[in-house]
């Protein structure tokens, strides 16, 4: 399936970048080349916006896994683990820039559920990943175990990619270097933040003169 | 090589105002500093106030200019070479400028390997090192190895090239009150300036120039130059062969001979005649983080990005008057100086005497070496002199009160070639023949 689903994406995207719209139908995407699985492909995508998600949640998972194949990958730090994660899917955004720039910004009014449950999806397969960086991190020492806070560490990093998302598809800097700055810039905030630091010192004093 | 492992920079000010902020945290230092050192000389009056002083606010300004990178590094570099200028707290901690600053994270130095080859270093050499082993003023140098060859890749920094221009605004006030210059001056020589630090930006050029002059000059004695590699290199990354050797300093804590030092000054000073005479292009980066001196007595020469191309008005006039007999016509004086807009028409004929008396005798010192067959780099009292001119309160009243700039910038990088190779040689104390290609 995997081979047909990758042609159907391209035909989705290269009708969104043709037609400046979304497609109505499947129906409308399935080119001469593909007539012969027609039927599979209707099958399989009831709904035309589910290849939308496809897409999106392809390019979390490409830029993945283009940074695990980084051959320092295993001897990275988490924070160099997720630089090297956003910059690779800066690299994935740069390549369908069109298309992402399109899907992320004209919504339909009405089509609001649907991209609720887009997001969810996408979250998901992100949160997949990067919690369990952040659990190795934990386990390391790098990143600090804090009792409730840190359920959410995975939850912070998703917003900053969805900034990341937007600031990289508005950057007209040359070859979009900007985007390069705001990533180690953004990774190294959070990063200090969920270091152990001073409010972890500052916790434990204070638990310290509330129960003596 | 500087071990800067334990500087690791998390973040690089790229924003104009996060820059600004910069600037105006170190001037808050200063002048507190300044405060402290006067209450503790009221107290003690044996304190050394002006040394403790310049060597605070010395630090002080280099960690801001180091977290700056890019130009502004590029800046404290260039100050730091002219001593004579700085007060000698400053000039040390610049000189650390010149070895040193934070590096970049490794995912982003695999990016830009991605996008200029398509694959991570490891995948085009054995080893690559994870740290950088050295910074260079715009980007950082990392060791790599393929089969039994070392590689030095410098690696440049992202938006560097977009960072100059708003730099160099806010490093002019600095430079007006540091180095106490004219703002007129700096103004006209500012764009001089951009014009060379963005070519620097330029690895094309850089690979381009540095196959051209290595091969050149590649006849002058007790001097080499590594190897470029054009497949791995590209607007961002440039390599090379790594040079084995010592910086000067350390070249110099390790007490070579006379003999040693000799040999090396000669080939400086070859290098150098060879290319502003018979090239007319110019390495004109000569601060010592860019030569490698080797214990037999030879020297590697890298980094071939600021490269100065000399006109041939400005060449024909700025050496025109190192011959005696010209410097000694007032008629070909004045018209030479009045060329090279060191005097103008409408300057008063007060202050015409006056500017005249001035640059004649700065030539006459400056152009001294070529003067005799030999010349000792060592002797103190030459370099002095040349102190004591720049020093002297009255030229300095005169130079600063007139209205226009003095001097056309294309003297600004051949004098800072000279003055670079002068200040190396006087390092070295080496006594060597100035023969010039000039009088052949």
């Amino acid at each position: 399936m995997s081979e047909i689903s990758k042609k159907i994406e391209l035909s989705y995207i290269n009708f969104i970048l043709s037609h400046n719209k979304r497609p109505n139908s499947v129906n409308s995407l399935i080119s001469n080349e593909l007539e012969d699985n027609k039927r599979e492909i209707l099958e399989e995508y009831k709904e035309v916006n589910k290849i939308e998600t496809q897409i999106w949640e392809g390019g979390i998972m490409t830029a993945f896994q283009h940074s695990a194949n980084d051959p320092n990958y295993a001897e990275y730090t988490v924070r160099e683990k997720l630089l090297s994660f956003f910059y690779n899917y800066a690299e994935v955004l740069k390549k369908e820039e069109k298309f992402y720039e399109y899907s992320a910004n004209i919504h339909p009014i009405f089509e609001l559920s649907i991209l609720n449950e887009r997001s969810s999806v996408l979250k998901n397969v992100f949160l997949n990943n990067v919690n369990g960086i952040i659990k190795s991190g934990m386990e390391t020492g790098e990143v600090a175990d804090r009792f409730f806070i840190s359920d959410y560490y995975g939850d912070i990093i998703w917003y900053q990619a969805l900034l990341i998302i937007r600031y990289c598809l508005s950057d007209e800097s040359n070859e979009k270097e900007n985007t390069d700055e705001i990533i180690e810039k953004s990774v190294n905030l959070i990063m200090d933040l969920f270091e152990p630091n001073f409010t972890d010192s500052a916790f434990l004093l204070a638990k310290f003169l509330f129960q003596k | 090589m500087s071990d800067i492992k334990n500087k690791v920079q998390k973040s690089i000010p790229s924003t104009k105002t996060q820059r600004v902020s910069k600037f105006v945290k170190v001037g808050a230092k200063v002048s507190s500093n300044y405060l402290k050192h006067y209450a503790k000389s009221v107290i003690d009056s044996s304190y050394d106030r002006k040394k403790a002083l310049d060597e605070e606010n010395a630090n002080d300004v280099y960690e801001a200019l180091s977290e700056l990178k890019g130009s502004a590094l590029k800046v404290a570099q260039m100050m730091s070479m002219d001593k004579n200028m700085l007060p000698q707290a400053y000039t040390d901690q610049f000189q650390m400028s010149q070895y040193s600053a934070p590096p970049l994270s490794l995912p982003l130095v695999n990016k830009t390997f991605q996008k200029a080859f398509g694959k991570a270093p490891l995948e085009i050499f054995d080893t690559f090192s994870k740290e950088a082993v050295n910074a260079a003023s715009i980007g950082q140098v990392h060791q790599a190895t393929l089969g039994d060859k070392t590689f030095a890749v410098k690696v440049q920094y992202p938006g560097v090239a977009e960072s100059v221009s708003s730099d160099l605004k806010m490093v002019k006030p600095i430079a007006v009150r540091m180095v106490g210059l004219n703002e007129r001056d700096v103004d006209h020589y500012m764009e001089e300036v951009e014009n060379m630090l963005l070519s620097e930006t330029d690895y094309d050029l850089e690979l381009k120039r540095s196959i051209s002059i290595s091969e050149a000059c590649k006849d002058i004695s007790n001097i080499h130059f590594p190897s470029y590699y054009p497949e791995y290199s590209s607007k961002k990354i440039l390599t090379m062969d790594w040079l084995e050797g010592e910086h000067l300093n350390e070249f110099i804590a390790t007490n070579p001979s006379q003999e040693i030092r000799n040999q090396i000054g000669q080939a400086l000073w070859d290098f150098y005649d060879f290319q502003i005479h018979k090239m007319k292009e110019v390495h004109a980066d000569p601060h010592p983080g860019n030569f490698l001196f080797k214990e037999n007595g030879t020297m590697g020469i890298i980094d071939f990005g600021c490269v100065k191309v000399i006109p041939d008005l400005f060449y024909d006039n700025y050496f025109d008057l190192m011959k005696i007999e010209n410097l000694e016509n007032k008629e070909k004086r004045t018209q030479v100086f009045s060329n090279m807009n060191f005097i103008y028409e409408n300057d008063s004929l007060e202050d015409r005497e006056k500017l005249d008396s001035l640059f004649t005798s700065m030539i006459t010192i400056l152009s001294r070496p070529f003067q005799h067959s030999t010349f000792d780099f060592s002797d103190d009292n030459y370099f002095n002199e040349i102190a004591a001119l720049a020093d002297n309160k009255e030229n300095q009243k005169l130079l600063r009160n007139s209205k226009k700039p003095r001097g056309l910038r294309d003297g600004l990088y051949v004098n800072r070639t000279y003055f670079g190779l002068y200040s190396i040689l006087h390092d070295l104390k080496a006594e060597i023949s100035t023969k010039s290609y000039f009088f052949d």
